[in-house]
């Protein structure tokens, strides 16, 4: 029995927006690290959503959200020059992560905004069933 | 099942609002003091008023002058096996309430401990559990109401 319409998918939209995120904060705190345990320079992670049939939700065909991988990005990143850099090659360049913070920042909005707009259907589903109980009171 | 001691105590000073009104009506308000009283008491109180041979005549009155046969069967006061048992119902809306009750506490401990991550669920389903819980409350006032109105006519 589901009493609030709609509340298994929207937590799962709200778990998948938090990991959304925690990927984003990863990508923005490796912003500047050159090196990771594999020796390379960190590579932007991007979170890649997939939507699946809950089994609790078996009466009506609703399509829940969920993280379905998190893959690297393998676009090159910036390579400066910076001779004194314990990470820089021979001739002196580095290789930085090929994560734009701006970017980040932009996917950062969007994200919030996203968990917002699931907080907002749970509420709205919430005061539909509020309204209803309270049809119960008129006289 | 803390949650139906929560139901019976919130009960309790109505029952004893009404305890003058059952004595009248040949109940014992000692009897109705927690869920298995109230739902005998019902019980007797429902019986006393479909054997009493003016309430009989009054129904009897009323299907066979206004709405004809066809409102007869809704106004059956005998006890059909084919009408779902109120008993079972409310115990099962019972059941459901105190098993998201469960719920929603066993997902919000697994996340103060650290088992789980997933606070929107928990917060969810703490939400959801609160409505539920409204919904009960809600189907109990309208069967006391009901009940009092019950209590209240005037028979013969």
């Amino acid at each position: 029995m589901n009493l609030i319409p709609g509340i298994q998918m929207v937590s799962s939209g709200l778990q998948a927006e938090k990991i959304r995120l925690e990927c984003i904060t990863q990508n923005i705190v490796n912003a500047q690290t050159t090196k990771g345990p594999d020796g390379k320079p960190y590579q932007k992670h991007e979170v890649v959503f997939e939507s699946f049939l809950d089994k609790s939700q078996k009466t009506n065909n609703l399509q829940s959200v969920r993280v379905a991988k998190i893959k690297k990005n393998d676009l090159p990143g910036e390579k400066i020059y910076k001779p004194g850099h314990p990470h820089a090659d021979d001739k002196g360049m580095v290789l930085y992560p090929n994560v734009k913070v701006h970017q980040e920042m932009v996917d950062m909005i969007n994200s919030t905004r996203s968990f917002e707009a699931n907080l907002t259907v749970a509420n709205a589903g919430e005061s539909l069933v509020r309204k209803t109980l309270a049809v119960g009171r008129l006289r | 099942m803390s949650f139906l001691n929560d139901l019976q105590s919130m009960s309790q000073p109505l029952m004893q609002q009404m305890g003058p009104l059952m004595n009248a009506n040949g109940l014992n308000p000692a009897e109705m003091k927690d869920l298995e009283g109230l739902k005998s008491g019902a019980q007797k109180m429902f019986q006393s008023v479909s054997n009493n041979p003016n309430v009989r005549q009054a129904i009897k009155g009323i299907t066979e002058t206004d709405a004809g046969p066809s409102i007869q069967k809704t106004v059956s006061l005998t006890h059909s096996s084919r009408t779902p048992n109120f008993e079972k119902v409310l115990s099962t809306a019972l059941n459901a309430v105190d098993q998201k009750e469960k719920t929603a506490l066993s997902q919000v401990n697994s996340v103060l401990l650290g088992k789980s991550d997933n606070l929107p669920q928990a917060i969810l389903a703490m939400r959801e559990r609160g409505l539920a819980f409204n919904l009960l409350v809600e189907i109990r006032n309208q069967l006391m109401q009901g009940a009092q109105e019950l209590l209240r006519l005037n028979i013969g």
